[in-house]
């Protein structure tokens, strides 16, 4: 086996890395017997759960006891999808996957995308978004954005890991990672080769420390090193693309004044994912909306703290219980993701669209409810990833219906899975053989799940 | 394009040979080392036959380095690693035997792309692993010293360099606008270890943006001077001399960094401005040379390398590594002109500018209360969220009454007093009945003018708002306006209370959104005051008390008597359960109240709240397997275990350890015993004063020496 690393490395040193880019994609993808159109996944999360009624297609019961597979087409969506309607024959909702390893209560951190215990707050492993862009040859192999209002810092480590102990910051103001990307607006000189230029120079100074120093902090200044080599050869490429006008050919519009409520960042958020994508800049983004742990605001639409909406206390300026507004804030979400897939639909590719190759996965990374154990964890998927998912249906693994009282007067309907229902690991693992990295599981070691459940799951593989 | 080709097949036909001599050398270690030391050590019981815990261990070199095998060489890893395996009653292998498997199973899970965590060892949660016993009984000797090094700064520190370039430029940049690069976060362990945070793309990305304002405003500010020789020089631009070109970088230079220029630095930093100029617009040029300049690693990092094999560090960085690690921030004028007056290097001099640091109050040295704030860890309780609901089944109605913070300020200022004092402080800390009260509440202490003339408003009514009674009633104490507006401290009732651990602000800090957390309390006792070690939780267990809202948190936590688990929960649970005294607001109580089911079933409207009743309370506890002779024994309420600990010798020391780690921001090693008695004993001989602790540790070999070489480190 060949690592791919390592020939781009050696390969760099002599000649130019990136032109050998797209040949070195082409025999990759040869080799894996996939062709070389790129496969393209969204990951979104937001807190406080996916409440289950958000996820259910209207008048269909929770409580089943075996597989239950139904058309979408003859189902109505709940309010919260509604948004996606227009794509229901490639969309998937899932009810019945279990992650109580996750201890998801309040959100699991990293564990809602690595599927690892005890990671909420440090990245024990590598995240199903960076295993899928793992080895990519993309300028950004993985792009993460925050939605995180009302949070000063710029950057969150929350949700990706290249592995244990190497999380992926995600970029919670638009214009910064809008300058990162496409440079800065209206801006007449080409910022991306004064960068290469600098962060060249920065690194003599860093390597002469490195050379002085023998104690186990050296490993830290390679990491630092290594990063440096990363973002230099960045900037080379984002600068060759900024002067033949590639970049501002898709860079999106921003609005004049900073985003600051959680509504304006949510789309200006979704317009940068889509234009990254668009101009082939990334084709795997992950967006985290509450910073994976109740840290931010829903400012836009409710006043309330997104704890007491999590809660269901009654937002007094609308008058709705914090159930209600949770719904609009899933739908919200939707809303702008809609606009994203839009605008992937009407981006021609091959004989069809952009939209045809693409997958969103939305979910919470709260699973069912804001304390949720982790009992049930609807997820929806959007578009069928070059025919590779199967589409069109709502797909349940058995599950018991727990009548669930908290925080406020009233109850909802929740699910509890059995311990023989498949945990998300088996849906990520599933999402990498769609994407033509197939594996036998997906972070399973280590935890005690029967083999039977580590994916890939038949029901949701064309 | 052929060309391309081959060089690809080229490189690809290198890479696999290279993959197969690793693989074959793994395969041949195997069977010459470890084959043999895992049928010593461990055959009996993960052979083949009823292996336990259906962990049966490959046995042929051939099927050890299979794909399908790592997973039981992650767990044979963590167990080894941690000591878990073999079992305290099978036989052992030896330290150099146990680091041989190590090895052999780290290289293999990484050729196999596992991640294993090379920091682990030296991590804040390993610290109390090196043997107690061994630490304190060195004699005065050499000790090592800490390995050559760097320490990413922290926040603080950084903020405070770019608030110094803002001011010394006079530029037009509000501070508090700079981005942080990296935010460590405050945990159970101390969060900023020499080895606890990478500065990746993220930080940098952050730190180039940072940079790129304030050089922009630099740049444009030193234009603005029709006769800054500087701007005279630049105009020159490409036809620049090289005496033209020094003329800028070395002022620019000493002047960001605050220190001369070596010669090698200037001609470095010389042709980048060259080139600069030669590539780009003036302007953009003499930018991206300050951004240059602001990247030096000394910026980001505390620099320790040290000249030869083993030596003291060298007068500049000893003074930087001092004013970091006392003041979070640069060196102070005074210590920066002994520096280069060469006053400043032996060890008597660290002493003189310790000690001058120390005693000037005016020196603000953040990092005093900064080390409490991460040893106790109460800072939390303002993290700890209280719904209404559970607010109102402990009979407080409005919410916005149980305000958290207040306590943690509280705590702050006793701590501070018990630090001016600096008499026997950890006592003090653990015993003292004194608490200041709603400190952060009062008129002076508010922020803004408004909040001020509010609070002033309010001065009469004080003591009946809502939050001022819960306060008020949970120290159970009352205070005159007079002396609140004086801060002068109050008494706490001494039959209830006495030190940090029966402050509201820990004693929430270590619970959840709804209840005690006794097995967290016990936990830190364990490990902050006993020097314990408590395992990691195995990832197969499920880590949760039966959800039964009629019993008692201490009947909820019988299911961790359980064989399996009371092997570790025995080193926490009876620490934990005697602050069963008080609920989970930190209110002492005389019993547990709970659900009472019947009376929940028998309501009208069972969406309208549910029926509490009250359970009797049981305090017992006790200190189990701690070690030390004497120290061992069932405790009846958390007073008498707090005088326990407060007596104890052994306690002290810990206390010293973890000071020494949160300093030297790293894991002591056995070398550096000589370093902890010395500082123990200050501590003792001086009537525990922290200061003298601090002067001790701070003039200790293990402090001002740097050794290069890779250090071996020791194993429990």
């Amino acid at each position: 086996m060949i690592h791919r690393r390592t020939l781009l490395k050696g390969i760099s040193a002599g000649t130019g890395g990136l032109l050998l880019a797209p040949l070195l994609q082409k025999i990759e993808a040869h080799a894996a017997g996939t062709d070389a159109t790129p496969k393209r996944i969204i990951f979104v999360l937001f807190d406080n759960g996916f409440h289950e009624e958000g996820a259910q297609p209207v008048g269909v019961p929770l409580a089943t006891d075996k597989v239950k597979q139904l058309p979408l087409k003859d189902l109505t969506l709940p309010f919260d999808l509604e948004p996606f309607a227009p794509w229901r024959e490639r969309m998937t909702i899932i009810q019945g996957l279990r992650g109580f390893h996750l201890s998801p209560s309040h959100g699991a951190g990293f564990g809602a995308l690595s599927g690892l215990p005890f990671s909420k707050d440090q990245a024990k492993g590598e995240s199903i978004d960076a295993a899928v862009a793992k080895n990519a040859t993309t300028v950004f192999p993985l792009l993460v954005l925050g939605i995180a209002a009302g949070q000063s810092s710029a950057t969150a480590f929350v949700s990706s890991a290249w592995g244990g102990g190497r999380p992926i910051a995600a970029q919670c103001r638009p214009e910064i990672a809008y300058e990162t990307l496409f440079g800065s607006v209206g801006a007449k000189r080409n910022t991306f080769a004064n960068r290469k230029n600098l962060l060249d120079f920065v690194k003599g100074d860093l390597n002469l420390v490195r050379s002085q120093i023998a104690g186990p902090e050296r490993e830290l200044l390679d990491s630092h090193l290594d990063s440096l080599e990363t973002m230099t050869k960045r900037q080379g490429e984002l600068s060759r693309r900024y002067e033949a006008g590639e970049l501002t050919r898709h860079a999106p519009m921003l609005p004049d004044k900073p985003a600051l409520k959680m509504t304006e960042i949510a789309a200006a958020q979704c317009d940068i994912a889509a234009a990254a994508l668009i101009s082939g800049l990334t084709n795997v983004v992950t967006i985290t909306s509450g910073l994976c742990g109740l840290k931010t605001t829903y400012t836009g639409l409710t006043n309330s703290g997104v704890h007491l909406i999590g809660h269901g206390t009654t937002d007094p300026e609308l008058m709705l219980t914090g159930y209600q507004v949770l719904s609009r804030y899933r739908r919200y979400l939707a809303e702008q993701l809609a606009r994203l897939l839009d605008k992937l639909q009407a981006t021609p590719e091959g004989r069809g669209t952009m939209l045809d190759n693409t997958v969103l996965v939305f979910t919470s990374d709260s699973a069912n409810w804001q304390h949720s154990g982790g009992e049930n964890w609807p997820f929806v998927l959007v578009g069928d990833l070059g025919g590779r998912l199967k589409g069109g249906q709502f797909v349940s693994y058995p599950l018991t219906n727990r009548p669930l009282q908290f925080g406020v007067p009233g109850q909802r309907d929740t699910g509890l899975a059995p311990r023989s229902n498949p945990t998300i690991n088996a849906l990520y693992c599933t999402l990498l053989h769609a994407a033509g990295k197939p594996r036998d599981t997906f972070n399973h070691d280590g935890t005690k799940e029967p083999a039977a459940q580590y994916g890939p799951l038949s029901e949701l593989l064309a | 394009m052929r060309h391309i080709l081959m060089l690809v097949v080229s490189l690809a036909g290198a890479a696999v040979v290279e993959a197969e001599e690793a693989i074959t050398q793994r395969g041949a270690e195997f069977k010459s080392v470890v084959a043999p030391l895992l049928n010593r050590y461990c055959a009996d019981c993960h052979g083949e036959k009823n292996p336990e815990a259906d962990l049966t261990l490959p046995k042929a070199a051939g099927t050890a380095l299979e794909r399908a095998n790592v997973a039981v060489w992650k767990r044979v890893y963590e167990q080894l690693e941690n000591g878990q395996m073999p079992p305290e009653e099978a036989k052992q292998p030896t330290s150099a035997e146990r680091r041989q498997l190590l090895t052999w199973l780290k290289g293999t899970l990484t050729d196999a792309g596992v991640y294993v965590d090379p920091f682990k060892l030296l991590s804040p949660a390993r610290g109390n692993w090196v043997n107690h016993e061994a630490l304190f009984s060195s004699r005065s000797g050499e000790t090592t010293g800490t390995p050559d090094r760097v320490w990413r700064v922290t926040n603080t520190a950084y903020q405070q360099f770019m608030e110094r370039v803002i001011k010394q430029f006079r530029i037009d940049v509000n501070p508090l606008t700079i981005t942080h690069p990296w935010k460590l976060q405050p945990g159970h362990d101390f969060s900023d270890y020499s080895t606890s945070h990478r500065v990746g793309e993220a930080e940098i990305a952050v730190h180039l943006r940072n940079c790129e304002r304030v050089a922009q405003k630099i740049w444009s500010n030193i234009k603005g001077h029709q006769t800054s020789p500087i701007k005279l020089a630049i105009e020159a631009g490409k036809s620049a001399t090289r005496s033209q070109i020094e003329g800028v970088v070395k002022p620019l230079f000493e002047k960001i960094l605050n220190r001369p220029m070596e010669p090698a630095e200037l001609a470095r930093y010389g042709d980048f401005l060259t080139n600069n100029l030669r590539i780009m617009e003036t302007d953009e040029a003499v930018e991206q040379f300050l951004i240059g300049v602001m990247f030096h690693p000394e910026v980001l990092y505390r620099l320790e390398p040290v000249e030869g094999a083993r030596a003291m560090l060298a007068p500049r960085p000893l003074a930087r590594s001092l004013a970091l690690t006392l003041t979070d921030r640069e060196p102070d004028p005074v210590l920066l002109k002994a520096v280069t007056d060469r006053r400043f290097g032996s060890r008597d001099e660290v002493r003189q500018h310790v000690e001058r640091l120390l005693d000037d109050d005016a020196v603000p040295k953040p990092r005093l209360l900064g080390f409490f704030h991460e040893y106790f860890n109460y800072t939390k309780a303002v993290d700890i969220f209280k719904c209404q609901t559970t607010l109102k089944e402990l009979g407080i109605p409005i919410r916005g009454d149980y305000q958290p913070s207040v306590y943690v300020a509280d705590t702050d200022r006793l701590i501070e007093s018990i630090l001016q004092d600096d008499k026997h402080v950890l006592r003090e800390l653990l015993t003292s009945t004194r608490m200041f009260v709603l400190s952060n509440r009062t008129p002076a202490s508010a922020r803004t003018t408004s909040e001020k003339r509010l609070r002033e408003k309010a001065l009469p009514d004080f003591g009946h708002t809502g939050e001022q009674k819960l306060v008020l009633s949970t120290y159970e104490v009352s205070i005159t306006v007079e002396d609140w507006l004086d801060y002068k401290p109050m008494n706490m009732p001494a039959d209830h209370r006495m030190g940090v651990l029966t402050h509201p602000s820990w004693l929430i800090a270590h619970g959840t959104n709804f209840e005690n957390h006794a097995i967290q309390r016990g936990r830190w006792i364990r490990e902050k005051l006993l020097g314990g070690v408590v395992p990691e939780v195995p990832v197969t267990v499920n880590a949760a008390l039966p959800d039964e809202p009629d019993q008692t948190l201490r009947a909820r936590m019988r299911v961790t008597r359980d064989a399996y688990c009371w092997k570790c929960h025995r080193l926490m649970d009876p620490l934990g359960l005697p602050f069963e005294q008080y609920d989970h607001l930190g209110r002492y109580r005389s019993a547990e109240i709970v659900v009472d089911q019947t009376a929940t079933q028998r309501l009208k409207d069972p969406t309208k709240g549910r029926a509490m009743t009250t359970a009797p309370l049981d305090l017992s506890g006790g200190i189990e397997l701690s070690g030390v002779p004497g120290l061992d024994g069932p405790v009846q309420t958390p007073l008498e275990l707090i005088r326990k600990l407060a007596d104890s010798e052994r306690v002290e020391q810990v206390f010293v350890r973890h000071v020494f780690r949160y300093f030297l921001g790293r894991n002591e090693t056995l070398a550096d015993g000589p370093t902890l008695v010395a500082a123990h004993k200050a501590y003792r001989e001086n009537d525990g004063s922290l200061k003298s602790l601090l002067v001790s540790l701070l003039t200790s070999d293990s402090f001002l020496l740097r050794t290069h070489a890779v250090e071996e480190r020791t194993r429990p």
